[in-house]
């Protein structure tokens, strides 16, 4: 396509980005369709989820029928779309919990959004107090969102933001995986479609190897529906598990299950495709995937020997607990095996900075990734070393391949906006008049960074076995946005802020 | 040493001339120690021991000549590399000179690394004390801790060129790794002449200051400040230190010396070639500036939040508290860290904006410390470039200051300082309350946030038993260390220091 041939960015216009709205929210929606027939299964009411089906059903079918004749995205309308996609997900998902939440549930539609906002950004914080008291078709469902948002993370990270070219995303996709992913499949759609492929065969894996512990007599109260609940929100780094005390009473086997399987899942997952599926061990050697693996085997050791040293635990426990909880806060799926909140400040601090990092790109996880904080780290060496010789010009690498300085310049400026955004939000949690009682900063901070991260739990008293009921209605809506936002890497909806995208 | 004559000694596989450096950092101890006159003089018109003074004084120049005379007295053979390590042991040395003093008064000042902490926080006008009880020290000894801020205000090295004119062709390097802000603006072609200039401006100033406080305190009478107030304040106030004689710092005094103090305190934390270029005829120089006009609309800015927030919170009057807010967003923002008042009460909202003020600093350029506003700007405009490209990727947008297009390596240096900034701060504060764990202080999370921001960022008081009319007395020594450490790291601008840290700049 010649560039004369292309359309002039006008302004923008609305029905084409609603009508991908419409396709991907109904089509989301009309897998509510697992809840439903699961409730009728067990006998169960299926009232909480008849009704959003018909209204799943109605969107996607007036998309697909209605939008034939809207013409396709522009790039900014396809900007808008991703947007909207997720609020509009979030609020469809509102639904369930209002007409099917138990007392102690989130039936209050302030609490049903913050909770599917949770479960579609895969952050895994909840407002839920009485966990045991909830529908088991709706525990499946609130697991489901998370999984969906899985598969909605991969589309947006392979085709969507690259696109955008912010935050040094460009990078990160097109230009190090780019070439690769050019091999691995011609077009970025079928590559995703690869990547969502081997986030599937994860998931059954898991599932499989969970019901099979649990088949075994390892695994006490570990049946099919905990199996796929589990399986759902561990592989989408989501972190939402139906019971009170999380993973902790399924014992160890299921917990180191689960550990590598996080692990797994906050790798770039094209690696996976191209080394099983292709044959190609030799993928695994990557620049990101080995800096992913050395900043958890650091932080293991610190939690481990901190958890050792101060009795906390005995060695084989603190080392099962350190290992999960490093590796379930770093790549933001926020398990709980034990009430880390309890712990001293050095484990706390370990894990609050885990909070930051993230897993690799091409994974389902939040927060910076893996790749940004290692570029950022060689840049700030680079004008180390520049300071001593001014003339020489250093290239910064990853991977033996040299890297544009506008884009390493998107990746520092990203890191920097990340930053700022979890203190002012931490601040505006800080300052709201009906703040929980005994919200001090350190709480109100780690909250910030859990939503914007997607990690799901802070310290305090949104620590894993607490909730996030307490924050006032203004905090939780703010705190579902900051999901969303988090989600989004930022820029997005930055950029829609500004008056430059609506105009001409 | 024989091979000294035909070329330097240098060490096999260094790459560094450990001996120029070292001769160099003898000599400017040796001249640094004579600084110490002053205080002389002031201990013996109010008839004080002039022993704290003269031990110093007379080691400070045997040392200073001794390092010398050991290096061979090849001061002009700095060159750029060797720049780094002189001005990060310069800095080291000075401090240790100056807690001398200190040590020998003794009072409540009783450990070395108290003395040292309390010198290190006057040369890098940080003003953070471990003076649990201010007026119990001698006048003398006050005056010096005046003294130190003042030197250390517009920089010890950049006195060294001015003096000694001795830098060699690494000077440039020199002025540049002490100067605070990405590029030391160059105000004349020769560099000693800059230097010479700089501080003419800054004696210039610190004088008017001095006469127009001690002329309050004429018609003011017990409001005002008397001759040694009135000097002292000017020391401290145009180095944006914020060390004060006076047990309850600027709440002793009225709101006309206040006023004035503020008033300078907002010249001082501005680029002083602004200041330069007005003295020569060119009065529009300062307004036009765009990092000037953005310093002053960020102070505005926070002063009618934390005003707004005091008017809301208590039942002052609209004029105190905005008074009150103006006066501590200035002091905060230039990191000087006078009190006014007591902050420490203040609501959450305020302290947290103080707290945020701590990070931005003054201008480059000036005697304040932290990351300045230049920085912030630049990081900023390439966010919003960012933002604007992605809408037009075809545009091509350079980011601007003051009409002109910034380098990218500029662009993305600003950036990683802030990075570098933020990181260096995050494990200063992780250290400060690891220790205080250890040895159960009353120090919070919060507190130890403020102490590493408000010491790497050279402003001054904390909150807690450490606000601005309290002191770090009561924190553990590991804290203080960690603290004497981000005060230097701070103040050089993290990368002089960081540097010393590579393979690269010491091993072929």
């Amino acid at each position: 396509m010649s560039p004369q041939q292309r359309r002039r960015p006008g302004t923008v216009r609305l029905p084409p980005a609603l009508r991908v709205v419409g396709l991907v929210v109904g089509g989301a929606g009309l897998t509510i369709v697992a809840p439903l027939i699961y409730a009728l299964v067990i006998g169960d009411s299926i009232r909480a989820f008849l009704l959003p089906f018909g209204l799943a059903a109605l969107l996607f079918l007036g998309a697909l029928r209605l939008g034939r004749r809207i013409p396709a995205p522009t790039r900014r309308e396809s900007l808008l779309a991703a947007v909207l996609t997720w609020i509009g997900l979030s609020l469809f998902g509102v639904l369930p919990y209002v007409l099917g939440s138990a007392a102690g549930g989130a039936g209050a539609p302030i609490d049903a959004f913050f909770e599917s906002t949770a479960g579609f950004t895969a952050t895994g914080a909840t407002v839920i107090t009485e966990l045991q008291a909830q529908s088991r078709p709706l525990m499946l469902w609130r697991a489901q969102t998370q999984w969906i948002g899985g598969i909605g993370l991969i589309v947006l990270a392979v085709i969507f933001l690259p696109r955008l070219a912010v935050g040094g995303r460009q990078l990160i996709e097109t230009e190090v995986a780019g070439p690769q992913l050019e091999k691995l499949a011609p077009h970025l759609r079928a590559s995703t479609i690869r990547i969502v492929g081997v986030y599937v065969v994860l998931t059954v894996l898991v599932t499989a190897a969970l019901i099979v512990l649990g088949q075994a007599g390892l695994a006490p109260g570990m049946d099919t529906f905990q199996a796929v609940a589990h399986a759902f929100t561990t592989v989408s780094a989501g972190g939402f598990s139906p019971n009170p005390r999380s993973i902790e009473p399924f014992g160890p086997w299921v917990q180191w299950l689960i550990a590598i399987a996080i692990v797994i899942a906050g790798t770039n997952l094209a690696l996976w495709y191209r080394a099983i599926a292709l044959r190609r061990p030799q993928s695994f050697r990557d620049d990101e995937l080995r800096w992913y693996l050395v900043i958890l085997a650091v932080a293991c050791v610190v939690l481990v020997s901190e958890l050792a040293i101060a009795g906390t635990y005995g060695v084989l426990d603190a080392t099962r607990q350190g290992v999960f909880q490093a590796a379930s806060i770093m790549t933001g799926t926020g398990y709980a095996t034990a009430d880390f909140a309890q712990w001293s400040e050095l484990a706390l601090g370990t894990l609050f900075l885990l909070m930051f990092v993230g897993g690799c790109t091409g994974s389902p996880t939040g927060a910076l990734k893996v790749m940004r904080v290692v570029l950022a780290a060689r840049v700030v060496r680079r004008e180390i070393r520049m300071t001593i010789h001014p003339e020489q010009i250093r290239l910064i690498r990853t991977g033996g391949r040299s890297i544009n300085d506008r884009v390493i310049h998107g990746v520092v400026v990203f890191v920097l906006l990340y930053l700022a955004l979890v203190v002012i939000s931490g601040v505006l949690l800080l300052i709201d008049p009906s703040r929980p009682a005994g919200l001090n900063f350190e709480d109100a901070l780690s909250a910030a960074a859990a939503s914007i991260g997607n990690v799901g739990p802070g310290f305090g008293i949104v620590g894993p076995m607490g909730s996030y009921a307490p924050f006032s209605d203004q905090s939780k809506v703010f705190l579902a946005l900051l999901m969303v936002v988090g989600r989004l890497e930022i820029f997005p909806v930055l950029i829609l802020l500004t008056s430059a995208f609506w105009r001409d | 040493m024989s091979a000294a004559a035909a070329a330097p000694p240098r060490y096999r596989g260094l790459r560094v001339d450990l001996g120029a450096s070292g001769s160099l950092i003898g000599l400017i101890l040796r001249w640094l120690s004579l600084t110490l006159i002053f205080p002389i003089i002031v201990a013996l018109i109010y008839g004080e021991s002039i022993l704290p003074f003269v031990i110093p004084l007379v080691g400070g120049v045997a040392l200073g000549t001794a390092i010398e005379r050991a290096c061979g007295r090849r001061s002009n053979d700095i060159g750029v590399r060797e720049a780094f390590v002189v001005v990060a042991v310069t800095w080291l040395a000075a401090a240790l000179l100056g807690g001398i003093p200190y040590l020998i008064e003794g009072g409540d000042i009783a450990s070395p690394l108290d003395a040292y902490f309390e010198s290190m926080s006057g040369f890098t006008t940080t003003g953070s004390s471990v003076m649990a009880d201010i007026a119990s020290h001698s006048q003398s000894i006050l005056f010096w801790r005046s003294l130190t801020q003042w030197l250390g205000g517009m920089g010890i090295i950049v006195l060294a060129i001015a003096v000694l004119n001795q830098a060699g062709p690494g000077g440039k390097a020199l002025l540049q790794q002490e100067a605070p802000g990405p590029d030391a603006e160059k105000l004349t072609p020769r560099l000693r002449d800059t230097a010479v200039r700089l501080w003419i401006i800054y004696i210039g100033l610190s004088v008017v200051l001095a006469v127009v406080l001690y002329v309050i305190g004429l018609v003011n009478g017990r409001e005002g400040m008397d001759l040694y107030g009135a000097i002292t304040h000017a020391f401290t106030t145009m180095s944006t230190g914020g060390f004060s004689p006076e047990p309850r710092s600027l709440e002793a005094f009225g709101w006309v010396s206040q006023l004035v103090v503020a008033v300078f305190m907002v010249i001082a934390g501005a680029n002083f070639a602004l200041w330069y270029r007005t003295m020569r005829g060119d009065l529009r120089a300062a307004p036009r500036d765009g990092e000037f006009r953005v310093y002053i609309a960020i102070m505005a800015v926070l002063s009618l939040l934390i005003g707004t927030a005091l008017v809301v919170a208590s039942d002052d009057g609209w004029l105190s508290a905005f008074g009150q807010s103006a006066f501590q967003v200035i002091t905060i923002m230039t990191t000087t860290g006078y009190a006014s008042q007591d902050f420490a009460p203040w609501t959450a909202f305020a302290l947290l904006a103080l707290f945020a003020a701590m990070f931005i600093g003054g201008c480059a350029g000036s005697t304040s410390g932290a990351i300045k506003v230049i920085r912030i700007r630049l990081a900023f405009g390439s966010a919003r470039r960012d933002i604007q490209t992605a809408v037009h990727p075809e545009a091509v947008l350079p980011v601007r200051t003051n009409g002109k297009p910034v380098r990218e390596a500029a662009l993305l240096g600003a950036t990683a300082f802030i990075g570098l900034y933020l990181l260096t701060f995050a494990v200063g504060a992780a250290l400060i309350l690891f220790a205080a764990m250890l040895h159960g202080a009353e120090v919070d999370a919060f507190d130890a946030m403020v102490a590493a921001a408000t010491t790497i960022g050279n402003v001054g008081p904390g909150v807690g038993s450490a606000g601005p009319m309290g002191s770090f007395a009561d924190y553990p020594a590991e804290a203080k260390a960690t603290m004497i450490t981000l005060m230097w790291v701070g103040r050089l601008e993290l990368i002089p220091v960081f540097v010393l840290l590579t393979r690269a700049y010491w091993l072929r």
